[in-house]
């Protein structure tokens, strides 16, 4: 009897995730139930590269790598360990209600099968009975978030208002979006800003209003790829008088020695300004220009201090 | 419906069911959105597969017309990780319920589960372990009655030196996980942010906790208006704030003038300040220890 397409498909991925070392490629044309029907080696060649090609869409990563680690003349396939969760988790049948209940947050929008996708591989459930007659019931986040995963699915531009950290009103940007993340408490995206032709990572929570999505011109794409380098941050050390290692992972830098937090920053005046919170441990800052702006912000605060 | 589809809902399937033991047909049904006959198909095809050919080599899964079992996986008893998106659209989902929900500790007990779902450019795996070993000697501490010897970064990031208090319950507030104790040199409830715990020690209850007392403690009514959008600043501050329009108010009672200075620093230069000539005093005096004290 012939083997389908999808039989074939999870008899390699199991031939795969079944073996401790790379196997290869004539090995998995022996041992993967679907491959003997090839009349020649091209044509398995093309069915194994096809089926690899199947499974990496579905977020199955085959690696090559070579079969003895000594020499590289012959050449094996492995799964990625990364393709599978590291742990499994229990969830409780009262988390399993709220799982699905956080899944049908994206009901009738381009979202919908993502995240169920993603609550079954939790091992959580559907709330099949949600649907049609729910409500939409969206925060004002939510809606934010919302048109930030559209725009960053389409590559379109979104024209928001944005208060900078070091800046006191808001102010119009056009940006499209490239990522969407989550470090610590803040959501961030980087994006790419057609003013200042220039990457740079904003603060969900710092988004003032409502974010207008509009298609991105063929100009504005084409811009995107030519400056496809996102500025890379820089770093500055900052010493405290406090233990570094056991206070880092409030701050966000990491410890370097007893005293010095190492820290990650893109603009001065920005990360000047974020310092400020941790003044009453800060001893000296190896940057001039973060210097500078780091006493001049505390002097304008004795200024607003001075008023009655 | 697409092959490729297929293939995908089949990976996804057998790992469901490993999780959901027993789980009846019509569940299966409706989780995957599939008819009677298209989930005995894909339970047929998935008894088809495997590393070999043979019986003990092809996954195994009993069903009938009312449960479906899964003897033996063949090694894929691990699901798929979630990847960027579908762990975002997740925690987004979570986070908009934790919006809604009055049990904040149970949504964030989820979210803290999903984050460590998720690759170490969302979550920080090394810290979220020291985190959750921290929880759970907490925990333990409450549970059994003992009470519990710590360090901790006070609001102004200073190191405190060691503290010994009798535990309470952990409360979450907003994204934050928070400590209720007996502080059990002042006899004062105390509130110590999870994260700010930096080491703990159990030690047997000797006593039971003293009766909690209010000591005369000196507190000024102080009250800060500024622009909405600098709330971000100051969420992890736990501190009670109202905004309307674009308008953010603070009101508080005070005790410690160097976290009003906190507070401040964290918002804009044109935040207004209500608090007494002395207060401000004090604040303008800390500031200018600061300037001067940079290097």
């Amino acid at each position: 009897m012939s083997v389908s397409k999808s039989e074939r498909i999870l008899n390699l991925f199991f031939v795969l995730i079944n073996s401790k070392r790379p196997i290869p490629r004539h090995e998995i044309r022996q041992r993967v139930n679907g491959y003997e029907e090839c009349e020649s080696e091209t044509a398995f060649e093309r069915m194994f590269e096809r089926d690899k090609d199947e499974l990496r869409n579905t977020g199955i990563k085959i690696d090559t790598v070579p079969v003895d680690p000594l020499f590289d003349d012959e050449l094996g396939y492995q799964v990625d360990s990364k393709t599978f969760l590291t742990k499994t988790v229990e969830w409780t049948p009262s988390e399993r209600a709220i799982l699905s209940l956080a899944s049908t947050t994206w009901h009738r929008t381009e979202f919908e099968n993502l995240a169920k996708s993603a609550t079954l591989k939790t091992g959580g459930s559907i709330n099949v009975k949600s649907s049609d007659e729910s409500t939409e019931n969206y925060s004002g986040e939510l809606l934010k978030f919302r048109s930030i995963m559209r725009s960053l699915n389409s590559k379109s531009i979104m024209d928001f208002r944005y208060v900078s950290f070091d800046d006191n009103e808001p102010k119009s940007r056009q940006v499209i979006p490239k990522k969407l993340y989550r470090q610590g408490d803040n959501w961030y995206f980087d994006a790419y800003e057609l003013i200042s032709t220039t990457w740079k990572t904003y603060q969900t929570s710092r988004i003032v209003g409502e974010i207008v999505i509009k298609p991105a011109s063929v100009i504005e794409l084409n811009l995107l790829k030519k400056d496809n380098n996102q500025t890379l941050p820089r770093t500055v050390q900052v010493e405290i008088n406090q233990n570094a290692s056991l206070i880092s992972h409030i701050t966000g830098g990491i410890a370097i020695g007893d005293r010095t937090i190492d820290f990650k920053f893109f603009d001065e005046k920005s990360f000047a300004k974020y310092l400020l919170r941790f003044s009453p441990i800060i001893v000296s800052i190896d940057n001039e220009a973060i210097r500078e702006h780091y006493k001049n912000y505390l002097k304008d605060f004795m200024e607003v201090l001075s008023h009655d | 419906m697409t092959k490729n589809d297929r293939l995908s809902r089949l990976l996804l399937e057998l790992p469901w069911l490993i999780q959901n033991k027993n789980t009846s047909i019509d569940n299966f049904c409706a989780q995957f959105d599939l008819s009677r006959d298209e989930a005995n198909k894909d339970l047929s095809l998935l008894t088809y597969v495997g590393p070999g050919r043979f019986g003990g080599e092809l996954v195994d899964i009993q069903y009938d017309d009312e449960n479906i079992s899964v003897i033996d996986s063949q090694g894929f008893d691990r699901p798929l990780k979630l990847n960027y998106i579908e762990a975002v659209l997740l925690l987004l989902g979570v986070r908009n319920l934790s919006e809604m929900s009055k049990d904040k500790q149970e949504i964030l007990d989820i979210d803290n589960k999903l984050s460590g779902l998720i690759g170490s450019d969302i979550a920080n795996e090394k810290y979220k372990e020291e985190y959750s070993n921290k929880k759970n000697r907490i925990k333990e501490a409450i549970a059994n009655r003992k009470q519990l010897v710590i360090h901790y970064v006070d609001s102004n990031l200073k190191l405190t030196s060691e503290r010994s208090i009798t535990p309470i319950e952990i409360k979450a507030l907003d994204s934050k996980e928070y400590l209720t104790a007996l502080d059990n040199n002042s006899s004062q409830k105390r509130s110590f942010r999870l994260d700010r715990i930096i080491e703990v020690a159990l030690v047997p209850l000797e006593a039971s906790p003293q009766e909690i007392t209010q000591n005369d403690i000196y507190s000024e009514k102080i009250s800060v208006r500024t622009k909405s959008w600098n709330a971000s600043n100051i969420l992890d501050l736990n501190i009670p704030y109202t905004i309307s329009g674009d308008e953010l108010q603070i009101e508080m009672d005070l005790i410690d003038p160097e976290f009003l200075l906190e507070i401040i620093l964290r918002l804009d230069i044109k935040t207004e300040i209500m608090c007494s000539k002395k207060m401000k005093s004090n604040l303008q005096k800390m500031l200018n220890d600061r300037i001067e004290a940079i290097l």
